[in-house]
């Protein structure tokens, strides 16, 4: 809950930070309407035409030199020799570098031969941001979100730690490791490490190190926050040296559960065709209780279920509900008979 | 993320004389370094998403050929935001012309010179931005054009009024509208959500 002054400032503060993300479908055509007025870069079509050349050179060359070998291994004479004597007049032609086109693997060839490419354009286009470039047409790569992040679960499952027995124990939320010299010099920071998690499996959290030096993880991370998939039950260890220039080392247990994960679409198309006729939600494992409630965007409620097989086929009162946002309530008890709620939003499609 | 980095960090000034060479590669550092921004305008001025993709797609077209004029008053977000606006207001010029009635109706509303007493409004946890987009794109597209155009890009009435061709008055009139009918909206919202809430 949060209090505006003015729906003004609701509206403001929100879409401050909003940033949605429109379909790929706008940049591509954007870049087609664009390429039409811009100049097309020439060299790089060049270099392009040249690599495939080049490759096609290596393949021809490999293949040719092996059915050679094929024959020439009868006759008991060096191989090495009379690949020479083959190989050399033959690439000649297409390729300015013939001694490397000799090695048998046609892979790593392509690899030097690309390189060179590579590095004869550094030379020739002095451009300024030729990383930036290259990073940035790794960037352009559209990506579905999943349904559920694994985040979510993530802090699901540490909730109900907090809520279990080991009380005392998640109350310190980080485990804090402080020796008698940190203690007395108030100035020294205290090094802080991941307390020990309990997570679902195949899941991907981030452990961290804090105010330490000389970080080295199990994984043969040296940085302060690793990234890890976890697939089963797993102990990491960090090996670090504080303010004081004592190493230590220090264990993080992370325990794997397995959990069932719901998957929610985002809309569907009640058409009658077969295909997204109902909202239904699946879920990968058993749940012991289960209720869906559907409103419209007024929070009136449409549909109710207690049954996790049964969807709603977008009729409220025997009146087919337009195209539009609604939204959904789920409530179930996950594997550690937690009461989970969901809430979220999907769309009603209709022609 | 480090990839992503790299795109926020391109200086604008870099950005502006590559598009300015009809670099295509320059033009794509704007596209991803500003999507979102300008979409997120766009969506609020149109009543659906296929509107803002097409506001967004046109507006982008104009940002790249008009890049030279570009005369470095303001921020430069703000240039493309102004353009993106200008895009959204074609469109809804162009919707005026079938809808005839509209600009009748504007011209019957009553010059209200009460000032817009503001409320005060609660936001409940479950509604989204995608819910109030919602809101804001069923509201009747005179009130939406001045609502965002006056409470979120902070323009004056006089502009709003030159620029939807109407009279200042009339504007501070649609906006008040715009917000009661916002305000109801919300408020009917949170009051169901607390009913669920209970159960």
């Amino acid at each position: 809950m949060k209090k505006y002054n003015d729906i003004g400032d609701l509206f403001r503060e929100n879409f401050k930070d909003y940033s949605p993300k429109p379909s790929s479908k706008v940049w591509e055509n954007i870049h087609t309407e664009v390429s039409k007025h811009v100049r097309i870069n020439y060299k790089k079509v060049f270099y392009g035409a040249a690599t495939v050349a080049v490759v096609t050179g290596v393949i021809i060359g490999a293949v040719y030199l092996k059915s050679i070998q094929k024959e020439e291994i009868k006759h008991d004479t060096t191989i090495v020799s009379v690949d020479e004597k083959h190989a050399i007049p033959f690439v000649v032609e297409q390729q300015k570098e013939p001694v490397k086109v000799l090695k048998d693997n046609a892979a790593e060839q392509v690899l030097v031969v690309e390189n060179q490419v590579e590095s004869q354009k550094t030379i020739e286009q002095p451009e300024p941001i030729i990383e930036n470039q290259l990073q940035v047409q790794e960037v352009i790569v559209y990506q579905d979100e999943p349904f559920i992040s694994n985040d979510q679960q993530l802090s699901v499952v540490q909730d109900l730690k907090i809520n279990s027995k080991h009380e005392s124990d998640a109350k310190n939320e980080l485990a804090i490791i402080a020796d008698e010299e940190t203690v007395t010099k108030p100035s020294l920071k205290k090094i802080v490490v991941s307390k020990d998690t309990i997570v679902c499996e195949n899941s991907t959290i981030t452990l961290f190190i804090r105010n330490a030096k000389n970080i080295v993880w199990s994984n043969g991370n040296t940085t302060n926050d690793i990234s890890v998939n976890v697939s089963q039950s797993q102990m990491f260890s960090v090996s670090f040296t504080d303010a004081n220039g004592k190493d230590s080392t220090v264990y993080v247990f992370v325990r794997t559960v397995p959990c069932t994960e719901l998957t929610i679409p985002s809309a569907f198309t009640p058409n009658g065709d077969g295909l997204n006729d109902e909202f239904k939600v699946f879920a990968s494992g058993e749940l012991s209780s289960f209720e869906l409630i559907i409103c419209n965007r007024n929070m009136k409620e449409l549909f109710r279920s207690n049954s996790i097989n049964k969807g709603w086929d977008g009729v409220y009162m025997n009146m087919e509900q337009p195209h539009g946002l609604y939204l959904y309530i789920i409530r179930y008890k996950d594997n550690f008979n937690q009461q989970i709620e969901k809430r979220g939003e999907f769309l009603l499609l209709r022609n | 993320m480090s990839t992503n980095r790299s795109v926020m960090d391109v200086n604008d000034e870099e950005i502006i004389q590559g598009c300015i060479n009809k670099d295509i590669e320059y033009m794509e550092i704007l596209y991803e370094k500003y999507v979102s921004k300008l979409y997120n305008c766009a969506l609020r001025y149109t009543k659906k998403v296929e509107d803002a993709e097409d506001v967004l797609q046109d507006a982008f077209i104009q940002i790249f050929e008009k890049m030279k004029q570009y005369d470095r008053k303001g921020t430069f977000a703000g240039w493309m935001t102004t353009i993106v606006i200008n895009q959204a207001l074609m469109l809804y010029r162009k919707n005026l012309q079938y809808l005839k009635y509209h600009a009748v109706e504007s011209e019957n509303e009553e010059k209200t010179t009460v000032d817009i007493k503001d409320e005060s409004i609660v936001q409940s946890d479950f509604l989204t931005h995608k819910i109030l987009l919602d809101l804001i794109q069923s509201l009747p597209d005179g009130y939406r054009m001045v609502f965002n155009m006056h409470e979120l890009e902070g323009y004056s009435y006089e502009e709003i009024a030159e620029l939807l061709n109407c009279t200042p008055s009339t504007c501070r009139s649609q906006l008040f509208r715009a917000k009661k009918v916002l305000q109801a909206k919300i408020e009917n919202f949170n009051k169901r959500n607390e009913d669920y809430n209970r159960l």
